[in-house]
């Protein structure tokens, strides 16, 4: 039996069929997607790690990433057109997707991508992110040696202190939203003074890109949402302005009625807060009625933001990007198989009434003024 | 203890048991479930059946016990004659051979998909089946011992990268809790059995087992850990992915581990783990089902166990050569799940009665 | 002429012997003449077998014993009375006194007795009592057997004074006869053990051996297998826990490792230190040490198929880092690792075999210098280096260094499997490994057993070593 195994392992040590030597890969840590000046081309921008040499020298004025653009018709064809310039590419380390706006007006997301979805390799917590410019300048703006792809994926993770980002939106989510016919908002990358920076978002209805966001509509829509990490809310009392800063989550309940065919979406919110910042002079934080009184300013703000980005929602864009109809195909399961196909419509004319409530809990080391 | 006396316990029994149902049905069952009912409500079905199930077992120990079976084969003799409980017992380890390529077939294709794309499929599977050969020449003791050793060590990583993974989980996909109504529930549930393959090989194995006072606990242990596990992955696969997306992708309980990362620790892609573990537990199930065909087929012929498994290695290899992609991969499952319950259900009852009834006879 | 009984003539004894010996230049005949007597004597021994000092005594002795007029006794009795301290038996024939000159005895002849006096001045050529030199722990008793069968059995039985711990004694071997003996508990260890392991001694009664190696893989189930199915051990510590589980020892003369069986994979990984630390501590090292294990078997393939076949499956920063370290290798993975290996196993088999010293030395050029300059001329990768270490320094913590030899061995196959089918391929090997130990025995009792978490207070203690109390305190 023994040496059985030993004839049967000569003819393995003639394999390695896979065996591909790491450094002869292209690792691809970012992609691109915009629309070719040719008609009907897709422009493909990988960004390709280079790796470190190993001495001090050769690390000195070598750039840690290279970005090559094929375009052809199908995404993957640019892939393989483009091992006539790189090595083989390996895509299981890729962290963003960029997509240029022009690309979704025309071609649907779902067919954009389809490929990466359908790729073993490609991990489906890879991000999704749009863009107005060309990807190839946001994948070429890198600052003291970072690599832009690295950077815009570690920018996410702000999430917590700033409101004015969305959740991520990762390949799987982005899919999975899209078999279930749901609209929903994609982060918006653009490059500011030199920087890159997440500014904005673009609602994708039907897998078309229908809309932009200005970053302080993301915020009203994170706090209809619900979604809110981190962040501050500005507001004025006395004619002086404060902030408060977010603490957490502490309540959502939403429930939506149906009166016939007409929907009504309760959503009562509550959150924490901390006094962050105040301006007014004569702040006196320890008497209740004072930070009482901020508090029902910053809520007032609050429903004030969200009441506008409703209205944005229902008359701009046509369409629940909200998420909000998770809750109807729970709660009304009958009514929603009923209308899934014309949700956007019913959404539109369905009433929001939106509660938010904002403790707060602490005003910092500093309580009064003089 | 000994090794050469070739009975087991009942906690062996319990891990065989186990083994042998956590196969391909892991890695494909939220798909195949979410396919059939169209809603969420898979889990409901998981625990019914299982709970049915488990109900059916409890009754078979009882009958088993009763008419005191040391070896299905010989019990089979006695129900239906020489001839007719051969061409059974034919039909059985036809069964066996069946599933033991249908395993060894679906491991070599996620191993193609997500490891190794260029190597032979050829040589894949050769390997699995020799490396099982060197297993059964142990006998049942030793596919106990090594049942025993990777169960634990794949519910331990298992459970390790599903607790990592809550972050991604949305409990709300789940909603709503039997939203289309119970009726395709109930419809579901007819074809729920065919999650739990596996389990008939309880009646083949009931007489090997030594303190038979603890086989009803051992088998509903065995039983019942791989039930567990099906709801889990059931649970956080749809409330990950949401039903639409389920029902596309091939393999939705790798997909569901590829859509998070943990930063921080040294492999932060857990896929890794969920595919070695996932290697293991084909190569367990391959194997114990290679041994019921050799053994089966040692017991219908009477000749030596080495020779069958010799002879079963390339009839194995090529019945798992047949189909030709991915889509004839499941329809043979779905083929092999026709004869589940006849082997299952039918077989047991029919034999008892006809048993019964004859020993009836004898004695009165 | 051999078989004769001896001359009553001192002087035809001696050239009687002379010529039955005369190509044995060692053996030495001293004459010497007891005065109050008016005698002579001849003394027979082989030269550096015999204690000098207490040779010279019996020499003073029989020269200045006065007759005593009143009370005369024979020279008989006197010789007797004088060398009463040693061990006396008679010798007739011819043969019988070769036998007992070759075997390290000296004999006496005098003058008007026919049989010859048998003095056992044999000197014991053994070394000293001192630490194990194989298995060395930090708290614990620092003893280990020695050479001499004799002085260890003392030493088991100093320990263990119970009249029910056997020790069983047999000759074997052809050319040379060689005690062995068989040390088990009485009650204790199980009939089929006992009448196993006698089955197998009296198989190998006609070999020659000259260690317990070799009595070892004689005796073992499978002799096949890289993996050691019976324990062996200098520790006497060692050796009376497995006694008090019921185990049996076998030890052979001239040996000082000791024998267990049958022993399981869990007791070869257990140091007895575990069991005289802390609990905490103890559990922890045993983790450590089924950790290392794994470790050196599995990361040199575990690098090789992640680098080479799935590199996606790296974290992105690592897989980087890796690239870049690889940028200017020549070689693939696999052979940069075996160079590596292969490199560090020949730097410990030279340091063993080197006096220990320059061993030190060769230990230090060769990890250090080599490994550095291995890097700087890229010819290995930095991380490949440090991966080997890893492996080397792990598979010394494996108490039972045969058994480590036997993962060292297996790490090669392991990094085979790799180059050839990636992941799959270690999986594979994983199994196969597994399996294998699923299927060895060690005297018919399973091999891979308290691993395989049935019995529930096994498992748990071969997992971690819980507090005493709740085990029962026995040590394995």
């Amino acid at each position: 039996m023994k040496k059985l195994w030993m004839i049967l392992l000569i003819p393995l040590l003639s394999g390695c069929w896979d065996s591909h030597n790491i450094e002869e890969l292209s690792l691809v840590v970012g992609e691109g997607i915009d629309k070719s000046k040719k008609n009907d081309e897709i422009k493909l921008t990988h960004q390709i790690l280079v790796p470190p040499g190993t001495s001090v020298q050769e690390n000195q004025g070598q750039q840690k990433y290279k970005n090559i653009t094929v375009s052809a018709k199908t995404l993957h064809e640019a892939i393989r057109d483009s091992l006539l310039i790189t090595n083989t590419i390996l895509t299981n380390h890729q962290r963003i997707l960029i997509i240029n706006e022009d690309v979704l007006k025309d071609i649907p997301m779902e067919a954009i991508i389809n490929m990466f979805i359908r790729d073993n390799s490609i991990r489906r917590s890879c991000l999704v992110l749009l863009t107005k410019k060309p990807t190839k300048e946001i994948l070429g703006n890198s600052e003291a040696d970072d690599i832009p792809s690295n950077v815009i994926f570690e920018l996410k993770d702000n999430e917590k202190r700033t409101n004015k980002i969305l959740p991520p939106l990762t390949l799987g989510q982005a899919s999975a939203s899209l078999q279930s016919d749901g609209s929903f908002a994609i982060q918006a990358v653009d490059i500011k003074g030199g920087k890159l920076i997440l500014d904005g978002a673009g609602v994708i209805k039907n897998s078309k890109l229908v809309g932009v966001m200005s970053a302080d509509d993301i915020a009203s829509l994170n706090w209809l949402n619900g979604t809110v990490k981190g962040g501050i809310i500005e507001a004025s009392h006395h004619g002086d302005p404060f902030s408060v800063e977010v603490i957490k989550r502490t309540r959502r309940k939403i429930t939506t009625e149906l009166n016939g065919e007409h929907l009504t979406i309760n959503i009562s919110i509550g959150y924490t807060g901390r006094l962050s910042e105040d301006w007014y002079t004569k702040e006196n934080s320890f008497k209740e009625s004072y930070f009482k009184d901020a508090e029902r300013v910053t809520e007032d703000k609050v429903e004030q933001d969200v009441e506008k980005i409703i209205g944005k929602l229902q008359h701009d864009y046509k369409t629940g990007v909200a998420g909000l109809y998770r809750y109807v195909e729970n709660q009304h399961p009958k009514f929603w198989k009923k209308n899934k196909k014309k949700w956007d419509e019913v959404f539109s004319k369905a009433d929001i009434n939106y509660h938010i409530d904002i403790r707060i809990i602490d005003f910092g080391s500093k309580g009064g003024t003089k | 203890m000994t090794q050469s006396d070739g009975k087991i316990l009942s906690v062996e029994l319990a891990f065989i048991i186990s083994c042998g149902m956590l196969g391909v049905g892991m890695l494909t069952l939220p798909r195949t479930i979410t396919d059939n009912i169209n809603s969420p409500d898979g889990w409901i079905i998981l625990i019914f059946n299982g709970i049915i199930i488990g109900l059916f077992l409890c009754l078979l120990v009882f009958l088993l016990k009763k008419h005191q079976v040391s070896d299905y084969y010989t019990y089979m003799e006695e129900a239906f004659g020489k001839w007719l409980s051969k061409i059974l017992g034919f039909v059985i380890v036809i069964y066996f051979i069946g599933v033991a390529s249908f395993e060894v077939l679906a491991m070599s294709e996620m191993v193609r998909f997500y490891l190794m794309e260029n190597t032979p499929v050829e040589v894949v599977i050769l390997s699995l089946i020799l490396a099982s050969v060197h297993l059964l020449t142990g006998k049942i003791k030793a596919i106990a011992k090594v049942c025993v050793f990777f169960l634990p060590l794949t519910i331990v990583i298992v459970l390790l990268i599903y607790l990592l993974s809550l972050r991604v989980v949305d409990l709300k996909n789940l909603q709503p809790v039997l939203g289309n109504g119970i009726l395709p529930v109930l419809k579901g549930m007819g074809e729920g059995h065919l999650y739990f393959f596996g389990v008939e090989l309880f009646i083949f194995l009931f007489g090997l087992v030594k303190n038979q006072n603890k086989v009803k606990k051992g088998i509903l242990i065995g039983f019942s850990i791989p039930v567990i596990l099906y709801v889990i992955t059931y649970v956080l696969v749809v409330a990950t992915l949401t039903v639409p997306e389920v029902k596309a992708v091939t393999w939705p309980t790798i997909s569901f581990i590829q859509s998070y990362e943990v930063k921080g620790i040294f492999i932060e892609r857990l896929e890794l783990f969920l595919l070695i573990t996932w290697i293991l537990q084909f190569f367990c199930t391959h194997t114990i089902y290679f041994y019921f065909a050799a053994e089966g087929l040692t017991k219908i012929f009477r000749n030596s166990y080495t020779t069958n498994l010799i002879v079963l290695v390339p009839v194995i290899f090529l019945l798992a050569k047949i189909p030709k992609n991915t889509v004839e991969i499941f329809k043979m499952s779905d083929v092999l799940g026709y004869v589940f319950p006849f082997i299952f259900f039918a077989l047991p009852i029919l034999t008892f009665l006809i048993v019964q009834v004859k020993r009836g006879k004898r004695s009165g | 002429m051999r078989s004769k009984t001896l001359h009553i003539k001192l002087g035809q004894k001696l050239e009687n012997l002379k010529s039955l010996m005369v190509m044995q230049d060692d053996v030495v005949f001293k004459e010497v003449f007891i005065p109050s007597y008016e005698c002579s004597g001849l003394f027979v021994y082989i030269n550096g077998t015999m204690d000098y000092p207490s040779f010279n005594e019996i020499v003073r002795d029989l020269s200045v014993a006065q007759v005593v007029s009143n009370h005369p006794i024979s020279i008989e009795q006197s010789v007797i009375s004088k060398i009463c301290s040693v061990k006396e038996q008679k010798v007739s024939t011819y043969e019988k006194a070769m036998e007992f000159i070759f075997d390290g005895k000296t004999l006496l002849f005098i003058e008007g007795i026919e049989d010859g006096y048998v003095l056992n001045l044999e000197k014991e050529k053994m070394r000293t009592f001192g630490e194990p030199s194989t298995e060395r722990i930090v708290r614990g008793p620092k003893i280990g057997f020695i050479e001499s069968l004799q002085e260890n059995i003392g030493l088991i039985r100093q320990y263990s004074s119970h009249p029910s711990l056997i020790v069983k004694q047999h000759k074997i071997g052809t050319l040379e006869k060689r005690t062995i003996a068989l040390i088990y508990y009485q009650g204790k260890a199980s009939d089929s053990l006992l009448q196993e392991v006698n089955r197998r001694i009296n198989k190998v009664k006609a070999t020659d051996l000259q260690d317990s190696g070799m009595l070892e893989e004689l005796i073992e189930d499978t002799s096949s297998s890289p993996f050691p199915q019976i324990q062996n051990t200098e520790r006497p510590d060692k050796v009376l826990a497995a006694l008090q589980q019921g185990r049996v020892v076998i030890m052979i003369d001239g040996s000082p490792f000791a024998l267990i069986a049958p022993t399981t994979i869990t007791m070869l990984l257990q140091s007895p230190d575990d069991y005289y630390e802390r609990w905490v501590a103890g559990s922890f090292l045993r983790g450590i040490r089924y950790l290392s294990l794994f470790v050196t078997v599995f990361l040199s393939g575990i690098y090789i198929s992640l680098v080479s076949f799935n590199p996606g499956l790296l974290p992105t920063e690592l897989a980087m880092s890796i690239a870049g370290t690889r940028e200017n290798v020549p070689f693939p993975p696999f052979v940069e690792a075996i160079i590596m290996e292969v490199t560090i196993e020949l730097l410990r088999e030279a340091g063993i075999r080197l006096p220990a010293p320059i061993g030190q030395t060769v230990g230090l050029v060769g990890g250090v210098i080599i490994g550095q300059a291995a890097v700087q001329a890229n010819i290995v990768s930095s991380l490949m280096v440090i991966i080997v270490s890893i492996t080397t320094i792990t598979s010394f913590t494996v108490p039972q260094y045969g058994f480590g030899l036997a993962f060292r061995a297996l790490r090669f196959g392991a990094m085979i499997f790799a180059a050839v089918l990636g992941l799959y391929g270690t999986t594979l090997f994983f199994i196969i490994v597994i399996s294998h130990l699923s299927k060895l025995t060690s005297f018919h009792e399973p091999y891979f057993h308290p691993l395989d978490f049935i019995d529930k207070k096994t498992w748990k203690d071969a997992l971690v070593r819980l507090p005493k109390r709740k085990n029962g305190g026995e040590p394995s």
